[in-house]
């Protein structure tokens, strides 16, 4: 039986969906965010007076690069009885035609969740097209829609009982990771999370390690690749686009713990993708440590450091150096380096966004300092990104809560 | 404040400090202040152009004795117009190379003349510009850095 497909490009793979459930395809146009919504939701959109929900098959499906295509063409899909999604995908190719028994089934395995939804492989013109089945994507197996579901959400406090708390501080004590008023509530909430999606009890979740070796619990001030902490790039590029949105004149972003500039540089990626933009951007990479700041100043980049970064784009931030790859100079010119300690008076001002991923547990003897410096450093509604875990609510209350894509943000108002 | 500003200054002191006195400095620890001091002899020296800023020079008594020795030849006090005038250009030597650097990495300066400043614990208020102070150890005494450069938007 001859079936058609429209492909599509999802970073450097071609993937197919079925014909059938597509009603069109049209330009990504006045999209509306939606707070709060998990951050695979795009937003919606009016479609000659339908409301469409706008998905990113990327993020739901969690492939394997970090979101750098702007130019993004969203597919409509019509399943009938008024179910229609948006899909948002990098590129539209085209539509063939191919037989059943054309296809070959999967042959590698793949750790990402899209294989899941793979019936199979077909050639054409010598490049392999995953077909990706995607009814079981958007409904359960009984039958019902499963959209509606992406908009609850869960942000209820959890309560464990002393046993468990005191086996989770001992699992982080071994990995030397500050079990204490900062961090308290947001690793068990975050535990608690993980057991929810796994179906497992919280005891289940922490006998494995595996949990407390994310980028989360890192100390580490090194990267070994640009975008190594991708829910935080997904949440500082959410950030970035409503700042995008509203045409400011200059944006300034501040990042500290990690002196040779791994974070900052894919920051200045994101930015450098909004090609529409007039803003000055100026980011600043500061540390303590002069010589490590130092010996992060044009660096140069083995290959294995742009692994996030979809081959096809790579040639478009960076350039070849005698020992690797560098950063094109339009972009790294937008990052300074700056020698930075938490002191009681000076800090950068005028700054939109600090990222400071674990900075104020490592320095936790001076978190009143810190705190005045980045309150100091901020503009009004200026936005402090912490780690996942720090919640400075008990330290500091000049600072407004806010939840931004399921992650803890603190304001400045 | 920004290293690519701060790094052609502490690369020039260490190299003039070596060519003059055949002996590395060792680095100690770098901090912000608010206040500078000048505990025996300093040089002040002012910058100007894509951003602009100054920088002091402190030497020890027994550094600088041993530095305008060296350069002259002979001995020379710190009152004296030769000794000051040592120290003067040791400054102007260590700047000049700086901001020869910075050229190469694109950013324009223009120096102001050094003044030389004698006495005992001279008390200097940045008056609320950030200094950044970069201790140096030798084998003849104490020098520290302070600099403090603002980009000019």
């Amino acid at each position: 039986m001859t079936r058609q497909i429209l492909t599509i490009l999802l970073d450097n793979d071609i993937f197919g969906i079925d014909v059938r459930v597509i009603q069109e395809v049209i330009k990504a146009f006045d999209v509306r965010r939606i707070p709060d919504a998990p951050n695979f939701i795009e937003g919606i959109i009016n479609l000659r007076g339908e409301i469409i929900p706008l998905i990113k098959i990327k993020r739901l499906l969690e492939t394997d690069f970090f979101d750098l295509y702007k130019n993004k063409k969203v597919i409509i899909l019509n399943f009938g009885e008024g179910n229609k999604i948006g899909l948002v995908v990098d590129k539209v190719l085209r539509i063939i035609s191919y037989e059943n028994t054309e296809i070959k089934p999967l042959e590698t395995i793949s750790v990402s969740k899209i294989a899941e939804y793979i019936i199979g492989t077909i050639e054409r013109d010598k490049q392999k097209i995953s077909i990706i089945d995607i009814m079981p994507i958007f409904y359960s197996s009984n039958g019902s829609f499963l959209y509606k579901r992406f908009f609850t959400k869960n942000n209820t406090d959890v309560f464990i009982s002393k046993n468990l708390f005191y086996k989770i501080k001992e699992k982080l004590e071994k990995i030397n990771f500050p079990f204490n008023n900062l961090t308290k509530e947001g690793v068990i909430k975050y535990i608690s999370k993980i057991a929810n999606i796994k179906g497992k009890s919280i005891e289940e979740i922490i006998k494995d390690d595996n949990i407390f070796s994310t980028s989360h619990f890192s100390f580490n001030e090194e990267r070994t690749c640009f975008f190594e902490n991708k829910p935080d790039m997904y949440l500082i590029d959410e950030i970035i686009e409503s700042l995008v949105y509203e045409k400011k004149k200059s944006i300034n972003l501040w990042v500290l713990g990690n002196p040779t500039g791994e974070d900052a540089r894919s920051i200045a990626i994101i930015f450098y993708v909004y090609k529409s933009i007039n803003s000055k951007i100026r980011i600043i990479n500061s540390y303590n440590d002069y010589d490590k700041l130092k010996s992060g100043l044009n660096k140069e980049y083995k290959e294995s450091y742009l692994k996030n970064i979809p081959s096809s784009l790579i040639e478009e931030f960076f350039e070849n150096s005698t020992n690797g790859f560098v950063l094109k100079k339009e972009i790294e010119k937008t990052i300074c380096f700056d020698f930075f300690c938490p002191n009681p008076k000076f800090s950068p001002s005028n700054i939109d966004i600090i990222y400071a991923p674990n900075f104020i547990l490592k320095n936790f003897d001076k978190i009143s300092l810190l705190m005045n410096n980045f309150y100091k450093a901020l503009n009004k509604n200026g936005k402090l990104i912490t780690g996942l875990f720090e919640n400075i609510e008990n330290f500091e209350n000049r600072f407004k809560k806010y939840y931004i894509k399921n992650r803890l943000v603190f304001i400045k108002e | 404040m920004r290293i690519d500003f701060i790094d052609p200054f502490l690369d020039a002191t260490e190299e003039i400090i070596r060519e003059i006195l055949n002996i590395g400095p060792k680095r100690g620890e770098m901090e912000l202040k608010e206040q500078e001091s000048i505990p025996d002899i300093g040089v002040f020296l002012g910058l100007t152009g894509q951003a602009s800023g100054r920088m002091l020079i402190n030497f020890d008594r027994e550094l600088a004795s041993k530095i305008i020795e060296v350069m002259n030849g002979e001995q020379h006090t710190l009152d004296s117009e030769m000794g000051q005038a040592t120290i003067g250009e040791l400054g102007n030597m260590i700047t000049g190379r700086a901001i020869t650097k910075l050229y190469e990495r694109g950013f324009h300066f223009n120096l102001t003349p050094p003044s030389v400043i004698v006495g005992n614990n001279v008390k200097i208020s940045t008056l609320g510009i950030e200094t950044l102070s970069v201790p140096y150890e030798l084998e003849y005494g104490k020098l520290e850095i302070n600099i403090s450069i603002k980009e000019n938007v």
